[in-house]
Parts: structure tokens; sequence; C-alpha cells
């Protein structure tokens, strides 16, 4: 076993070890409450790292990355409104659900949609629309802590034997057999370590281990920024190079090789003195022998390609031809320069990766959207007191500003350091780490940077786990189906729940889609056009009336899928959805819901139970008041 | 307040919940500092940040980092930061968040269970 790889044991070994002492706590607490919202009873530092660990999924130490590494400095705008995220999203509604939840009792979100407008088929809604999303979510995160795992264990000796084994048997198998065979056993290996603690331990064992996960996280990066800085000659030394540099072409090439094997992703092929490597893996044994790849132009890129030693051209495989090899449609010229500036580079698009419009929805989108989620209000609802939510907020602040940013300049290094890297992005963070590491002979690093992005992955994929469970349990069973269940039936229902969707987003992510980022974006969105109107209006505006409620989450749901749905009709795929008047679909499904929400209300009758509207909205002035 | 004895002869009467004064309030100025960043960061790069055209050998810079990245984006993004701490420690109040009456309250399953009103 090699020193990361005993490193990272150690790490999750500790993960289990939380959530053996919050399994514990379970035996002496109210079940529900306790396994699903910790008896809202948490400090500063667990509301903080939580809540940053929790958002800060596996986008961010995978898709944002490989972004990062593809576009170039483009991202730091793209990611700018991370300046105002905590006040944003922790301070607008923050205090208020925490309140409202105190009051109702409220456990989950849709608890707290039922609670205020007194609706059952809202109360459905809301979870029907959060386990769709959630669920969504979860297998993008599976993918990217299966993708990390295999990058710490590729090069281990009883892991190429076990992938040799797997992928004997796997083979012909439908669904299996199209997969990686050393992810699929880094799949399994995830999903039961993160379905069994989440299981065994509940909401303690999730904000713990979030919490640890949350140092893991900022340590990472922390170690990492130096190390990439130092080895590409310092910062002014890296924005020169990548100014001069241009991206990749596409290429499409036929190959020669042994019939009977396949030429893997990845590939570096050579023919004269032009490089190219595989975007996609190609079966010899058809008679289509058409690949994909890019073709690296860039000079310095050319340079560091020789040098390197870790770059070997492939032996069985050759390119018979060069069919076509096309520029980035952004810059089309091939000029320099795009690396360094806005909107960035981009193989599909000729307006660039950031055009201006989507820079603007993308400001909107992280704090604005990122209110709306969920997850994050669930947390929202567990803290102590208003103190801890202060200097939470604080802490996420600084917290965020060591982590996101100097994200962008570790990758931005990247580019410098692991050319031809755009056919696999998102797997860039885990061999930046690796690499770093081995040039600067601490090999035994690599487990704790590598630990990072997974922490992130684990720490979001535990907190849906639950949110999922708590709705089917809570909303759906105990409050439609049992009101009387006892605490028994509530706990076996909870476990069994937390491990059939977790062994059922495994089986989902199995074949999971490329591009982890657009998943996530996806999802954030949604939810955030499903949630943040309903909420901020039950919270804020008395006037809201059930059907205004619902009819705004419905809205926000339809209207930003439509132009998903609109994109892909269009032949765009999922990656690339309709944007009407340039704006991002969050935009659109924000403005859609709030404007739902209240046109809806106004016109229907004004809340019928004033003492609904007076538990919310008013308090009785104390005997004591001075 | 400083009405003693008119709060007690008011005792029982219906007012604003404080924290949702509070929080109303809080938003409005969380609204304005996403605001103001928003225009400064937005305004910036959008004038600096997209070039038609680099030369690579005198691509400006500060601290290393393209210039438009560090007046659009480190600047904001450090005051913003200020901001939060002023707001978090100066600005925002600290409220009782547990209802008045306890027995509105119930422990992990709620008194409205059954609720079962219909849109």
């Amino acid at each position: 076993m090699n020193s990361a790889l005993a490193t990272f044991c150690i790490y999750t070994i500790a993960v289990f070890g939380l959530a053996a002492l919050s399994s514990r706590l379970l035996k002496s607490r109210s079940f529900l409450n306790e396994y699903f919202l910790g008896s809202r009873g948490l400090g500063f530092w667990a509301l903080a790292l939580t809540f940053a660990a929790t958002s800060a999924s596996g986008g961010t130490f995978t898709g944002y990355p490989a972004l990062i590494y593809t576009h170039g400095w483009t991202l730091a705008l793209w990611i700018a409104s991370y300046m105002v995220f905590p006040i944003c999203t922790m301070g607008l509604l923050g205090k208020r659900i925490n309140q409202v939840a105190r009051k109702t009792g409220a456990i989950t979100v849709p608890d707290i949609l039922r609670d205020r407008f007194e609706s059952r088929s809202f109360g459905l809604l809301a979870t029907a629309l959060l386990i769709f999303f959630t669920c969504v979510n979860l297998v993008g995160q599976f993918k990217a802590g299966s993708v990390i795992l295999k990058t710490l264990l590729k090069s281990n000796e009883s892991f190429v034997w076990l992938t040799a084994v797997v992928a004997d048997s796997v083979s012909g198998v439908p669904w299996l057999g199209g997969a990686d065979p050393g992810y699929l056993i880094c799949l399994f290996c995830f999903g039961v370590a993160v379905i069994l603690y989440t299981t065994w331990g509940g909401f303690h064992a999730v904000v713990w281990t979030d919490v640890m996960q949350g140092v893991v996280m900022v340590t990472g990066v922390v170690i990492m920024l130096p190390l990439a800085l130092y080895q590409v000659g310092g910062m002014q030394q890296a924005t020169q190079d990548l100014a001069a540099m241009v991206p990749p072409r596409q290429a499409e090439l036929i190959l020669i090789g042994p019939a009977d094997q396949t030429c893997r992703s990845g590939t570096w092929l050579r023919l004269e003195d032009r490089v190219f490597r595989t975007s996609a893996a190609l079966d010899m044994t058809k008679p289509e022998r058409k690949v994909t790849a890019i073709e690296i132009v860039d000079t310095g890129d050319l340079e560091r390609i020789a040098a390197s030693t870790d770059i070997v051209f492939s032996a069985e495989f050759s390119i018979e031809q060069v069919v076509e090899t096309l520029p980035a449609a952004f810059p089309g010229n091939e000029r320099p320069g795009t690396y360094v500036s806005a909107p960035g580079p981009s193989a599909t698009d000729a307006d660039g990766f950031l055009p201006m419009s989507l820079a603007f929805s993308m400001f909107f989108f992280w704090a604005i959207a990122g209110t709306g989620q969920p997850g994050s209000m669930v947390r929202l609802m567990a803290f102590k007191d208003s103190k801890t939510l202060r200097y939470s907020i604080a802490t996420v602040a600084i917290y965020y500003s060591l982590i996101y940013f100097p994200l962008v300049i570790i990758f931005c290094c990247a580019r410098l350091l692991l050319p031809g890297m755009e056919v696999e992005a998102d797997r860039v963070m885990p061999q930046m780490a690796i690499t770093l590491t081995a040039n600067a002979g601490v090999g035994a690093l690599a487990g704790v940077l590598v630990a990072a992005p997974f922490a992130a992955v684990m720490s979001t994929v535990d907190s849906f786990l639950l949110m999922i469970s708590s709705s089917v349990v809570r909303d759906v069973y105990q409050r439609n189906i049992n009101p009387n269940a006892s605490e028994a039936q509530l706990k076996k229902l909870s476990y069994i729940c937390t491990v059939v969707v977790g062994a059922g987003v495994v089986v989902g992510a199995i074949n999971p889609p490329q591009y982890l980022q657009y998943l996530i974006v996806y999802v954030g969105s949604g939810l955030a056009a499903c949630f943040l109107a309903p909420m901020t209006l039950a919270l804020y505006w008395k006037r809201t009336t059930a059907r205004g409620a619902f009819g705004s989450m419905l809205i926000g749901f339809l209207s930003h899928l439509s132009l998903y749905i609109g994109g892909w009709l269009q032949g765009d795929g999922f990656q690339k959805p309709l944007r009407p008047f340039s704006l991002d679909p969050v935009v659109i499904g924000l403005a859609s819901a709030f404007l739902a929400g209240i046109v809806i209300s106004l016109l229907t009758p004004p809340p019928p139970d004033q003492a609904i509207v007076e538990k919310f909205f008013y308090t009785r002035r104390s005997k004591n008041a001075d | 307040m400083g009405h003693t004895s008119k709060a007690v002869e008011e005792s029982g009467e219906l007012i604003p919940d404080p924290v949702f004064v509070q929080s109303l309030r809080e938003s409005g100025v969380i609204l304005l500092t996403w605001l103001a960043c928003f225009v400064w960061t937005f305004t910036y790069c959008t004038r600096y940040g997209y070039p038609t055209d680099v030369d690579p050998t005198a691509f400006p810079t500060v601290l290393g980092m393209p210039s438009w990245v560090v007046w659009g984006i480190v600047l904001p993004w450090s005051l913003a930061n200020v901001v939060t701490l002023v707001f978090c420690f100066g600005f925002m109040q600290d409220a009782a968040l547990e209802p008045d009456d306890m027995s509105e309250q119930a422990s992990g399953v709620s008194s409205s269970a059954d609720v079962g009103g219909e849109l």
C-alpha cells in the first residue's frame, strides 16, 4: 500500500469513528428530531463547516477545476458572486426559517411549507420535487467520488488485479458491460462507505464528518496553492505562459492497431511531429475505426509534452489518417490570450465560454439561487441560536475565500503542468494532487490532497441521502400514511430508506454523464427555481396563499425544465438549455416563480385562517415589556 | 421602549413578530450588498475583461494575476468580506428564536401532523 493510500484510509476510518459516536447519541434522544436535525443544537463551528462543506459539493473539486482547466481565468468571473454567497445564503432566510421551524416543530423543508399553508398536497409536491432533484444530483456526486478514488488506486497492484477480474466478470453484461471496471469497483466501495456511515449515525454523523471534511478541504487547497505556484515558476510566469497559450484543436482520426483490442480514451498518439490525444474509446473489432481526439497545437504544450516522462505515446495504436482537425469554436482564429481573459475558449460555442449575458446570470445564480437550496435550508433549521448564525456567516465568508479563488489559481497552473487533460477534465483535481506531491517529493501528501475533493463529495452525498430519507419518512409516511407510527417503526423505515436510496443511486451512477458540473448546475438551478420563491414568500409575505405558493413552485419547476427540454430538442443536448434574452434558465425560473406566487396570491382570496397568519407573523406583547 | 406602564396596559396585544421585522430589514441590507458587488464586478469585468485582442508579451498584470481579475474580482471580494464581518458583528441583531409558548412546539413530531387541509 502506498503512503497516499494509507493517509486516505486513515481519513476514512476517522469518518466511521465519528459515525459510531453519533450513533450513541441517537440512543438517548427523540429519534426523528435527532436523526434528521441533530435536535436543533448546532454550535457555530458545526454550522459553519457543515454549511460550507455541504454547499461545496463534488462540483467544487471535480467539475469546477475541470472548467478552470478548460477555460482559464474567466472562471474567476464565473464564480465571482461567491464573494457574497455566505451572507446571502445564510443571512436572507437563516434567522427566520429557524424560528418558523421551531414554531411548527418542522424537521424538513416540505414540513415548513405544509404547515405554513396547511396544505397536504403542497407538502407532497415539495417532497416529490426535492426527491427528484436530489437523486439526480446524487448520481453526479457518486460519479465524482468514484473518479477520485480510482485516481488514487489506479497504480495499486491489488486494484489492478481486481480490475482485471471485474472486467472479465462484467464483460457482455447489459448496463455493467459498458462501464470502466475500475470505476465500477470504486463506485461500489464509495457507495457502501457513504451509505453505511450515514445510515448508522444520522444527522450528527453527517455534521461531524462535515466538520472534519471542511477542515480537510481547506487544508488541501492551502497546501496545493504554494506547490502549484512554485512548480510553474510563480504567478507572473504562469500568467505570461497562459497568455501565450492557444487551445487544442478538435480532431477526428482513423486508427490502426491490434484488431482484438480497444484503444482507450486518453491514449497519446503521434503522427510525425503532430501530437494527438483520443477523447473517446475505440473498439477495434468494429469496422468503424474513426475516433475523436484533440490535437495539441500550442508550442509551449508541445515542449512540455516532449520533456515529460509521464506521457507515454501508444506503441500498439497509430494514426492511419487525420480525417479532420478544427480550431476551437472560440477563438476561431487561434489567437493567444483567451486563457487569461473573458469569455474564455470554448470548443463548441462561438461566443466563448462565458459571454457577458451568462456572466450576469452566474452572478445571480450562485448567491441568489444558492439561497434556495433545501440542503442549506435544513442546516439553517438546525442551529442553536442567532449568535451562532452570526458567527457562522463570518466564518463561512473567510472559509470560502480560502477555497474558491485559490482554486482558480491552482487549476490555471494545472494547464501548464498537465497538458491534454481536456479529454478527461473531471479527473484534473486528483491528477494535479498526485503530480504536485510527486514533483515535490512528498507523495504521502497526495492522500490529504485527494481526500479534500473526496471529503467535498462525501459531505454533500451524506446530507442529500439524509434529506431524501427524511422526506420519505417524515413527509410521505408519517404525515400522510401513518401519523401514529411508533418511534421504532420510523427508525426502521429511516434506515431502510437511506440504504435503498443510496443503492438506487449507485445503480444510476454506473453509466453517468461526462461533465459533472453541468449536472450540478441543472440541479442547483432547478431546486432554486422550485423552492426559493415559495419559501421566501412563506416567510416574509403574509398575504401569500396556498394556491399562490403551490403555483409558484410548479411554474418555477416547469419554466426551468422546459428550457432544458427545449435545448435538448434543438439537438444541443443537456449542456445547452435555451436562453431567452441570453439569460440562464435559473433567472427565468426564479422570475417566473416569484411572479406566479405574487400574482396567484393576489388573485385568490386571502388566507382564510387568521390564526395561521398570527402564528407566523405576530407575537403577543409580553406583560413585562419595557 | 420607555413606556412601561402603557406596555403593561397593552399586555396581550398583537405586535409584528420582532424576528420577522429584524430579518426583513437585514435582508434588505444583504440584497443591497449583493447589488453593489454585482454592479462593481460586472461593470469592471465587462469593460476590461473582454479584450478584443491580447498581446501576450504586454499583458497587464497585478501581483502576477490578470489586472482585470484583481480590480474587478479580488478587490470587491476582499471588501465584501469586510462588509460581511461588519454586518455580522455590528448590524445583525440577536433574537430569541424559541417560540414563547412552548406548547406550540412539538418535540420531533409536530402537533400539526394530522393537518390535512387542501388547496
